[in-house]
């Protein structure tokens, strides 16, 4: 009984978490399986000094390029969760470049204007 | 249901434990494919956790070993039959946990199987498994819906992007390209979205179940096949998920032929891989009761009985293939190979027909050949008592036939071998012949590299090849040089005519090589060191070494050392394993994966694993570099259009726009330093455009003999403690 009610919460979580999705514009835990194609590059700046590819990928776990399936909100929100924790002290200047579904290229800097 | 009976410690026993057999099936597929593709191993410390108190857990650095320990030993346990639903629960929280841990780890197929093999936990012998139906539902549900909401999935504008990236099956793309692709893009998308409510309707509504898996299974086979990508973990965890909703039947009674050999052998064959006691085998001849069927009938076909169903011929044998948790298991296996061969595209569709309705049609007809000549086949079984007993003098035939069987299997693998041996010594003996040895092997420090000097004269052109490339590459570009000056094209250590090196394949350790064998034969500077694509690293790494002996540098199509991609994934290096080990036997060469010229198949694959091995080494000791001062320098850049012609996708056009980028990028090493195109040439710019190349090095040549070679200021301050230990 008790495996069933843990079943049952497990489940409305999830629906719950579907539901939050439609008011936000990221996507984490709410079930949109490879449903965005978005071309980005990462340009980080530490110090005046620029990171290289492989410097930005061990500093977010992300590929400075790629093409990622999750709205770029998703990148933007790594990012900033980054810079506000383990890498306030850095004073990094971000510029995250991106293309959904190949329209014109966007632009999110950090810090924010 | 299955009854509840003593489990066995058997893997391929899916019986007796506290999960219905099918849940049991399930769970055990996904832990046996996350264990063979090493997707265990992929669990995050935590990192930008989804929930942020998180961090907060001390020791988070070990937090992914522990995962990883949990998932191995759950799996293990799982595939043993020991704890199955505890198991099940662990592996599916350290899946959830992760999820939540790290947000750059998080993906939909990890989230899915965690969540799946969770619910597993949750269910219970004896009850319908309806959690895992709607977690299945609520995967179709939450697509669906979120498919439908974006404009980009309804107007198609998502798949025309994402499509011209990732599909990349020919005959598709030629099927429809008659058809505008902005219109195929459309079509796509909302065939996609009504499978996927059809999906939702069909697992929801117990009449459509059936439908339901052979649409899935359909759908996500055809992703797989026109992509060729796995999808993440889903290849193994959707179609898993699947088994929840079939009926998994008590018992089968199989009725054959107890007279036919060849019934008995394959009544034999499956109790090898059935270790249930699900399947009940009965001659004809001593059944108690025929189920309706006639005898005629019985002796034309076999006929197997599912829950009151009756199949015959080939579709029984589907049926039969499809109640024994051997073949799923097997099927993980296979296509986690596959997958980690990246080939899993080519077994998708066979395995799908085979199990189809498809099939029926041609394997009806097998089935009737065989029938019929069942008796020819292993000759005749005697029937006693319900069991077959094979008489001395069939069995001596039948074993007599096996045995011939595999003997001339056994010589076949002999002769293949032999002759793949002797073809592979053949092709080697006649590049020997047709590659003659130029130049001479000098000592590099224990070990010998061919050094190839030609023509006279001051400074010498040092040419370095690109990966994993021998001096052959430099062969229309040398003799023009050596008019003019002395020039200069060496193996590499573990290339061509050259000894293997002790050292790793950094570019420190080959720019030491190419110094050390330059002196050793007597030849000192100035040099004017020519480094195509990833001897473009070694270049650069040389001349900031020895700056007084460099007088100018020219990097052909080089890779930029900011921008080489992120080295290494485990199915890359166990096929290198795979040539190296087959390379005796010709197998990589036939595959077309040897290099012309005299170095072994085996000692390339070697090489070629160190060197990728090195490769972000490499970049870093050249990155480490900063700037080679005004030393003249010059860049030739491929022709982007080269490749467009042929493949003008928006992945393939920002490949170029950024390899174009890297090449002026390169221009910051120097102040001195320009740009030079090679139309009509790709990366291969030695071969494909041989003459930009001669004048880049006759024009520095030039501009050198009028000035001495300049000091160069290194920017070497930031270098790390590597750089030293590389020393």
């Amino acid at each position: 009984m008790t495996r069933r009610r843990i079943g049952i919460v497990f489940l409305l979580l999830q629906l719950a978490a579907i539901a939050h999705a439609r008011f936000v514009p990221s996507r984490w835990l709410s079930w949109a399986p490879n449903d965005y194609a978005v071309s980005y590059q990462l340009n980080v700046l530490v110090n005046g000094h620029s990171l290289s590819p492989e410097e930005v990928e061990k500093r977010y776990q992300l590929p400075a390029e790629h093409v990622y399936q999750n709205p770029p909100q998703n990148i933007v929100d790594m990012v900033e969760q980054y810079e506000r924790t383990y890498g306030r002290n850095d004073h990094a200047d971000v510029v995250l470049r991106y293309c959904v579904s190949g329209r014109d290229w966007a632009e999110w800097r950090w810090p924010r204007k | 249901m299955t009854s509840l009976r003593k489990s066995s410690l058997n893997p391929l026993r899916c019986d007796g434990t506290a999960l219905p057999t099918p849940l049991l099936l399930m769970a055990k597929v996904m832990a046996l494919a996350l264990l063979l593709t090493g997707e265990w191993y992929a669990m995050p410390d935590i990192f930008l956790p989804y929930l942020s108190f998180l961090d907060l857990v001390p020791a988070g650095h070990i937090f992914h070993i522990v995962l990883e320990i949990a998932i191995v030993v759950s799996a293990v346990a799982l595939l043993f039959n020991l704890r199955v639903r505890p198991a099940c629960l662990v592996i599916g929280s350290s899946y959830l946990l992760a999820s939540v841990a790290s947000q750059p780890y998080f993906t939909n197929s990890r989230l899915f199987t965690g969540c799946l093999i969770f619910v597993i936990g949750l269910c219970a012998e004896g009850q319908e498994p309806w959690l895992i139906w709607y977690q299945v539902a609520l995967l179709y549900f939450g697509g669906a819906l979120n498919k439908l909401l974006e404009a980009d999935w309804r107007s198609g504008r998502f798949f025309d992007y994402w499509g011209r990236i990732y599909i990349n099956q020919k005959l598709f793309l030629w099927s429809v390209s008659w058809l505008p692709w902005t219109r195929v893009a459309l079509v796509l998308s909302w065939v996609t979205i009504l499978v996927e409510i059809s999906l939702l309707l069909g697992f929801l509504v117990r009449r459509f179940r059936g439908w339901a898996i052979w649409l899935g299974l359909l759908f996500h086979g055809c992703t797989v096949f026109l992509t060729g990508r796995p999808f993440g973990f889903f290849m193994f965890a959707l179609p898993a998920s699947y088994l929840a909703f079939a009926v998994w039947p008590s018992r089968l009674t199989v009725l054959y032929d107890g007279e036919s050999g060849f019934c008995a052998r394959a009544r034999s064959f499956f109790n090898k891989f059935e270790f249930g006691d699900s399947i009940v085998w009965t001659p004809y001849q001593n059944a108690k009761e025929l189920h309706g069927i006639s005898e005629e009938a019985l002796q034309k076909r076999v006929h197997l009985l599912v829950d009151g169903k009756i199949f015959s011929g080939f579709a029984a044998f589907q049926k039969l293939l499809l109640y024994i948790p051997t073949t799923y298991l097997a099927l993980a296996t296979l296509l986690s190979i596959c997958e980690l061969f990246a080939v899993q595209r080519w077994l998708v569709f066979p395995l799908l027909v085979l199990f189809s309705p498809v099939a029926v049609p041609i394997g009806e007809a097998v089935a009737d050949w065989v029938a019929r000549n069942r008796h020819r086949l292993l000759g005749r079984s005697l029937v006693s008592g319900g069991v077959d007993v094979w008489s001395p003098a069939v069995t001596a035939r039948g074993k007599s036939r096996i045995a011939k069987a595999t003997s001339l299997l056994l010589a076949l693998l002999f002769l293949c071998a032999a002759a793949g041996y002797f073809f592979e010594w053949t092709v080697r003996r006649r590049d020997a012949l047709r590659h003659p040895m130029q130049g001479q092997l000098i000592d590099a420090g224990g070990y010998r590299l061919l050094l190839n000097c030609t023509g006279s004269g001051s400074p010498t052109v040092v040419l370095d090849s690109g990966v994993m490339d021998s001096s052959q590459e430099w062969k229309s570009i040398q003799p023009a040089i050596a008019q003019r000056t002395r020039v200069c094209s060496y193996d590499r250590a573990g290339l061509g005519w050259s000894d293997p090196s002790p050292h790793p394949r950094t570019s420190f350790w080959m720019a030491q090589e190419m110094h050390a064998v330059l002196s050793n034969a007597g030849i000192s500077g100035p040099y004017i060191l020519v480094g195509h694509s990833f001897g473009g690293l070694n270049v650069i790494v040389f001349a900031a070494e020895h700056p007084q002996e460099t007088a100018g540098a020219i990097l052909v199509d080089s890779v930029n050392p900011n921008r080489v991609p992120p080295p290494t994934i485990l199915k890359n290096e166990l096929i290198m394993w795979l040539y190296g080990t087959t390379a005796p036997f010709g197998i990589p060469r036939l595959l077309g994966q040897c290099p012309t010229g005299p170095t072994s198949c085996r000692q390339y694959a070697k090489t070629f694993a160190a060197m990728r091995e090195a490769r972000t080494e490499s970049a870093q000791i050249a990155r480490s570099v900063g700037s080679l001062g005004d030393l003249p320098l010059i860049v030739i850049a491929r022709d982007s259009q080269h490749y467009l012609q042929s493949d003008g996708s928006i992945e393939r056009r920002q490949r170029e726009e950024a390899w174009s980028q890297s090449q002026e990028d390169l221009l910051r090493l120097s102040t001195g330093a320009r740009l030079l195109a090679a139309p009509g040439a790709g990366h291969s710019i030695p071969q494909e455009n041989p003459q930009v190349v001669i004048d880049a090095i006759e024009s520095m040549m030039k501009s050198v003999r009028w000035s001495q070679p300049q000091a160069i200021t290194l920017a070497r301050l930031r270098a790390p403690s590597w750089f030293q230990q590389g020393r």
